[in-house]
């Protein structure tokens, strides 16, 4: 008698729990991903590139990118800068500001769009100090900005929170006692402790930008190659029912963020493997 | 380095954690502080380490104010008892961790802190688990780590916050035995916290008895076994057995208690308390004895008897089974203590005899 080959896990329901995400996992993400695809597929590499390869696209994509990756570049220091106040600091109104921040979450984006706008227009409360210095939020690429940071700050806040909550006061007075001042402490000890959930985080808000139409078209201006963001090209084609352009301009920003989105997971395991832990 | 702690008090809100300690540590010497969970051992040792601060008091080492003082300047080496290691770091990175932080001017080369580590590594019988982190260590290994980490900066002052509180009993033994050897080989004035009295008299040179953030009594193990300074510490040492007696002419008196292996008190005549070790009293068969034995129970080395009187009080009394007399249930016994601490009936300290310490006037229960 031979030990059976297949070794059974200990957690019971493996294999029906397995089933049930696989089939949900593709019905939800990887079927369209899939149709988005064929579609593409059915028109052709050179269609694809044709679609893509002109001014206003290129403008578009590169706007989006550059933007979402400014947004979630900010996300993460204000975020992770957020998450560690909330938790370490006790002062008057900390629970309102701790339930605001998902506020975005909750919020139709479309409605965020023109709060923000309502504010930050020439006319709005900080708009027309912004204005008087000569600095125009609302309809340029700080608007933009504004909205892709509004959407993506919860990401990184609430992934880092939890962690910060775990990280014992004990560590950081033993890095004292070992002669550590605090901004050493801060760097070496707190801030890799941090990395892993803030890296996390930083790829969630960037990857919410990226995606992100509702809230920008109303702020935005929606100016051809200067605040007209992809995806708003992409439901422009739409309205014209020019769906193969549609799909094409889908892909283009599907790889890069694909691309984007891989170098942030291999940043992320050589990190962990670095840092040997989590 | 020689510490001077005194009248020392803290607050946290309406709890009243330290309330005036004075203490004295000589340079190079190994002192426990003994008490129970909540007597304010950690406080007094965050205190010592500039990671808390006292509301009253001072704190002189070599005669240097410390309160002055932050944490970073004290070359503290402080063992935390959850270990806190650097959970990124691996078990060397943590230990140079302290050298590594100096200013660049203090430090050392590359080399001589490798160098050093290696050597601690050896010390900690640990070289092989140099490159591995924290969460791949045991219980026994992060405790050595922390310890190294500790030693590297070759504290001017080693503190330990229970250092062996999560471990298993025969490990324990072990790394008491190692840290006694490692204080020899470093002869730093070491401090460390425990609330087993085993462990604090067999390593210490002398120890600190706390209770309600007090010091109850400060002394070697033979000292505060024989004569406990307060009623707590009596307790505390595990004499669990309170009679109330007479005091006649510096003897205590009681029926059924042969108190004439006791010394002398030279104590005022009246009533009192006695309390016993239950493992420092013989049985004497004597009919006349209000005692009655009325269970006993063996747990191989240790018979444990319990003695009852017509009121319905029980002692226990714990007997070696190999050399102590057979005892039969249902006889009377007579109570002879070999060792036992008398205080005044109003709980006023006065156990007789040379006392380690000044002797609390008050003792608050
Ligand atoms: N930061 C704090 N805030 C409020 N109370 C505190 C704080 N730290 C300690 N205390 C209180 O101070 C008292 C003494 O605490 P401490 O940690 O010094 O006790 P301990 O003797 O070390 O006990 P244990 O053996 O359980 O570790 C406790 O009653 C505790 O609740
Ligand atoms: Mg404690």
């Amino acid at each position: 008698m031979g030990r059976p080959l297949v070794h059974r896990s200990p957690m019971p329901g493996l294999g029906l729990s397995m089933g049930i995400t696989l089939t949900m996992l593709s019905l939800v993400v990887l079927l369209p991903i899939g149709a988005l695809l064929l579609k593409g597929a059915s028109y052709g590499i050179e269609g694809i590139w044709e679609t893509v390869n002109r001014e206003r696209v290129w403008a578009a994509l590169f706007l989006s990118f550059r933007l979402s990756l400014f947004a979630a570049v900010f996300n993460l220091i204000f975020g992770v800068l957020l998450a560690w106040v909330l938790v370490r600091y006790r002062f008057p109104g900390r629970r309102i500001l701790d339930a605001s921040v998902d506020l975005p979450f909750a919020l139709p984006t479309a409605v965020a769009g023109i709060a923000l706008t309502a504010l930050y227009a020439p006319n709005g409360a900080f708009g027309s100090l912004a204005a008087s210095i000569g600095w125009k939020i609302a309809y340029s690429q700080w608007g933009i900005l504004l909205a892709l940071v509004f959407v993506g700050l919860p990401f990184v806040t609430r992934t880092v929170q939890p962690v910060v909550e775990e990280i014992e006061r004990e560590v950081e007075e033993a890095s004292a006692t070992l002669g550590a001042t605090r901004l050493h402490t801060l760097r070496h000890v707190i801030a890799p402790m941090l990395a892993p959930a803030a890296l996390t985080g930083f790829a969630l808000a960037l990857a919410r930008a990226v995606g992100e139409y509702g809230s920008v078209i109303f702020i935005a201006g929606n100016i051809p190659l200067v605040t007209e963001i992809a995806p708003l090209l992409i439901v422009i084609q739409l309205e014209e029912f020019n769906y193969d352009a549609a799909a094409a301009i889908g892909i283009a920003m599907l790889l890069i963020s694909f691309a984007m989105l891989l170098v942030i997971n291999l940043i992320q395991v050589w990190s962990r493997r670095r840092i040997g832990y989590v | 380095m020689t510490i001077a702690i005194s009248s020392l008090t803290k607050s946290f809100g309406p709890t009243h954690v330290l309330r005036g300690i004075d203490l004295g540590i000589e340079a190079g010497e190994l002192v426990a502080l003994l008490g129970p969970s909540g007597s304010g051992k950690t406080t007094l040792l965050k205190i010592i380490a500039g990671l808390d601060w006292p509301d009253a008091g001072a704190l002189a080492v070599d005669g240097q104010d410390w309160l002055a003082l932050p944490a970073q300047k004290r070359r503290i080496g402080f063992v935390f008892q959850s270990y806190a290691l650097f959970p990124h770091m691996t078990v060397r990175d943590n230990i140079a961790f302290g050298l590594t932080v100096r200013p660049r001017a203090e430090r050392p080369g590359k080399s001589v802190i490798a160098a050093r580590v290696d050597q601690l590594l050896g010390l900690l019988q640990i070289p092989h688990l140099a490159d591995r982190f924290p969460t791949q260590l045991s219980g026994g290994q992060r405790q050595r780590v922390a310890l190294g980490r500790a030693l590297a900066i070759e504290p001017s002052v080693l503190l330990l916050d229970e250092p062996f509180g999560a471990l298993d009993a025969a490990i324990r033994r072990d790394l008491r035995r190692w840290l006694r050897e490692v204080h020899e080989a470093t002869k730093s004035t070491t401090i460390f916290v425990t609330h087993d009295q085993e462990e604090a008299f067999e390593m210490a040179d002398r120890v600190v008895v706390m209770g309600e953030g007090r010091i109850e009594q400060i002394g070697t193990a033979d000292q505060i076994h024989d004569h406990p300074a307060s009623p707590f510490v009596a307790r505390f040492m595990g004499a669990v057995v309170e009679l109330p007696v007479a005091l006649r002419a510096g003897r205590v008196e009681a029926a059924g208690l042969d108190a004439s292996a006791l010394e002398r008190r030279a104590m005022a005549d009246g009533p009192a308390r006695l309390f016993l070790r239950p493992d420092a009293i013989a049985l004497e068969p004597d009919a006349a004895s209000p005692w009655v034995l009325s269970h006993k129970a063996s747990n191989g080395a240790v018979i444990r008897a319990t003695l009852r009187r017509e009121d319905g009080t029980e002692l226990p009394v714990d007997l070696l089974r190999h050399s102590a007399p057979e005892v039969t249930l249902g006889a009377a016994y007579r109570l002879r203590p070999l060792t036992g601490a008398v205080f005044s009936a109003e709980g006023a300290a006065q156990s007789g005899g040379p006392s380690p310490l000044p002797l609390l006037k008050e003792h608050r229960k």
